[in-house]
């Protein structure tokens, strides 16, 4: 995969008149290396972290820059995160009412040269999720009735997440 | 603590917390999350915060009622009107009805109310109120085209059997309802003294011939909150209904399902479930003229649970569990609630004659004929005068055509569907 080209962070002045940097790998590094034992990004892990974007749509309306050309919001924060790819931490867009081409566009479309040339490639949308995926299981012979009547085992049934 | 009281708490979500969901926020979230699920639940189903403060119901919009309606009694659309269709998309978009399928050109949309058992009980916390009128939000909706309204009156039938377990579990202040308390909820009073006190038109054994209805289901109990249509025949069997209670669930049988529209399952002998455990109410709606206040026996032979065409019991079951069997003849004239008996003996017995041994029939059943959607039938009705629109708005034939202006009018229309009904002018043109 083509390296991420590098991302330039804001120098902001601390209380005490220094200079701090906000490095996103530097600072995601400490926080796993605080949540996982002997934390080795060479590693496989699962997801430690998941950084969830609700009603995403509305990050991803295209506008023009007459320095960059087209750009989007969530063209960009895919080109931040790309930079934690190496961790164990997974990010998830989630829309309601949003298009599915909006955050799977075909590669021609999409505002990244790399996607467009087909040197990466985006994760498909999760959509058809089905239903009662933590749901309890009802057990023929033991489940009572007033068991599934209860609000415990009623919340588990439908729509997920 | 009852199982009412579990939503009782102050509502305190935080209306910007849109992030989790039911399962995963109530196996999450704290006690008061999840004491407050239900009041989430509803706030989903409304897009809007939550409350069940008469007023703020009195103000619910037509499509907010909507949603509410659709989630209990698995209301369809036959997507002919703009209206519809707006409606249709509109409770996808905002009002967690789901879209199974779309066409590449958005021209059709295939959405269902599927089974979700939390979203039915934040409905029921808003139609519990005397604010929210279910029969007449109905109407409202029933008068405009665009709703699958169904021929036979299932929907009726469904009405009336979610409100008489609305009242019976706000009575009970539990979900799950004795079998008797449903049927005292359902029928006008004075009529289930004579039901409940009733022996079965058919018996397997003597012993059950002996045994009043309000005996037989002693120990019966109830528990759905919503209805869902099935979609295949084959539904109907004990295998798959025990499931059905399990969501919470009773049901509209599947198009095409003969001799039977809605089943309401309950558990028989205790509250454990398991297939050999469920009984069922098999009902069937007439919204036809032709069934008045004498009961058509037929109707209960075709709800035979043994049919290939109903199959609620293997062809092979031992142990069939005693049912009751209902007819609403909801557009009889004369309001009735008839309980069907066994046929008696017109010549008294001889005295020291030799009595036949008994012989028992393949199943247990109780039958009940009611006649008219009125108040002098069904409890929940307040109004007779709602029922019979609601039962006038179920007929697409003949109201194409006398909907129409004047009966000129009206003939030139019926001409133009020849040989379809028996008014002349389907036939004056060719015969």
């Amino acid at each position: 995969m083509p390296s991420s080209p590098g991302l330039s962070f804001s120098l902001i002045q601390g209380p005490d008149g220094g200079d701090i940097k906000y490095d996103l790998k530097e600072e995601l590094g400490k926080l796993l290396d605080y949540l996982i034992e002997d934390f080795d990004v060479l590693r496989d892990y699962p997801p430690a972290m998941i950084l969830s974007f609700d009603e995403a749509h509305s990050l991803t309306v295209v506008e023009t820059d007459d320095v960059d050309g087209l750009w989007s919001r969530f063209g960009e924060l895919r080109r931040a995160l790309r930079v934690i790819h190496s961790y164990p931490c997974f990010s998830v867009f989630l829309s309601t009412t949003g298009k599915v081409q909006q955050f799977t566009p075909n590669a021609l479309h999409d505002v990244s040269t790399r996607l467009q040339e087909g040197l990466l490639f985006l994760i498909p949308p999760f959509c058809e999720l089905g239903f009662d995926q933590l749901a309890a299981k009802a057990i023929s012979g033991e489940t009572t009735l007033e068991h599934v009547s209860s609000l415990t085992f009623m919340a588990k049934l439908g729509r997920p997440l | 603590m009852d199982a009412h009281c579990e939503c009782a708490i102050p509502y305190s979500i935080d209306p910007t917390d849109v992030g989790v969901r039911f399962a995963a926020r109530y196996i999450e979230g704290d006690e008061d999350i999840k004491k407050s699920i239900v009041m989430f639940a509803g706030e989903k189903l409304l897009c809007k915060p939550f409350s069940t403060a008469e007023d703020f119901i009195r103000k619910l919009s037509d499509v907010e009622k909507m949603a509410c309606m659709s989630v209990r009694l698995a209301l369809e659309f036959n997507g002919r009107t703009l209206r519809a269709q707006d409606m249709e998309r509109t409770l996808v978009e905002k009002h967690m009805r789901v879209c199974l399928s779309v066409d590449p050109g958005f021209e059709t949309a295939i959405t269902v109310a599927p089974s979700e058992p939390l979203l039915a009980e934040a409905s029921y916390l808003l139609m519990r109120s005397p604010a929210f009128d279910l029969p007449r939000s109905l109407l409202t909706e029933l008068e405009l085209p665009g709703l699958d309204k169904g021929d036979r009156g299932e929907l009726i039938v469904m009405t009336l059997c979610l409100e008489a377990r609305d009242a019976a579990a706000m009575r009970l202040q539990n979900r799950v309802i004795p079998v008797i308390d449903f049927i005292r909820e359902l029928l006008v009073p004075g009529a289930p003294d004579d039901v409940l006190g009733s022996k079965p038109i058919m018996a397997r054994t003597s012993d059950e011939a002996n045994r009043t209805l309000e005996d037989t289901f002693r120990n019966s109990k109830i528990y759905f909150n919503h209805f869902i249509k099935l979609r295949n025949r084959k539904t109907i069997n004990r295998n798959f209904l025990w499931g059905l209670i399990a969501r919470g669930a009773a049901a509209q049988c599947a198009d095409y399902q003969y001799g039977m529209d809605v089943i309401v399952p309950f558990l028989y002998w205790d509250s454990i479930l398991r297939r050999e455990n469920v009984s069922a109410f098999l009902i069937q709606g007439k919204n036809d003229e032709t069934y008045q206040a004498k009961p058509h026996l037929d109707l209960f032979d075709r709800m035979s649970p043994y049919q290939n065409s109903v199959g609620f019991f293997d062809v092979d079951e031992s142990h069939p569990l005693p049912v009751i069997r209902m007819v609403f003849a909801l557009a009889s004239k004369t309001p009735c609630v008839t309980v069907i008996k066994p046929a008696e003996r017109i010549q008294p017995e001889r005295r020291g004659a030799h009595k036949p041994a008994f012989k028992g029939d393949k199943y247990t059943a109780f039958d009940i004929w009611c006649g008219k959607a009125s108040r002098e039938t069904y409890r929940p009705i307040k109004d007779d005068g709602i029922f019979e629109k609601l039962l006038l708005r179920s007929r697409v034939f003949p109201d194409v055509y006398e909907s129409k202006k004047s009966e000129s009018i009206q003939n030139a229309t019926r001409n133009m569907n020849p040989a379809t009904d028996v008014h002349h002018a389907h036939w004056e043109r060719f015969t």
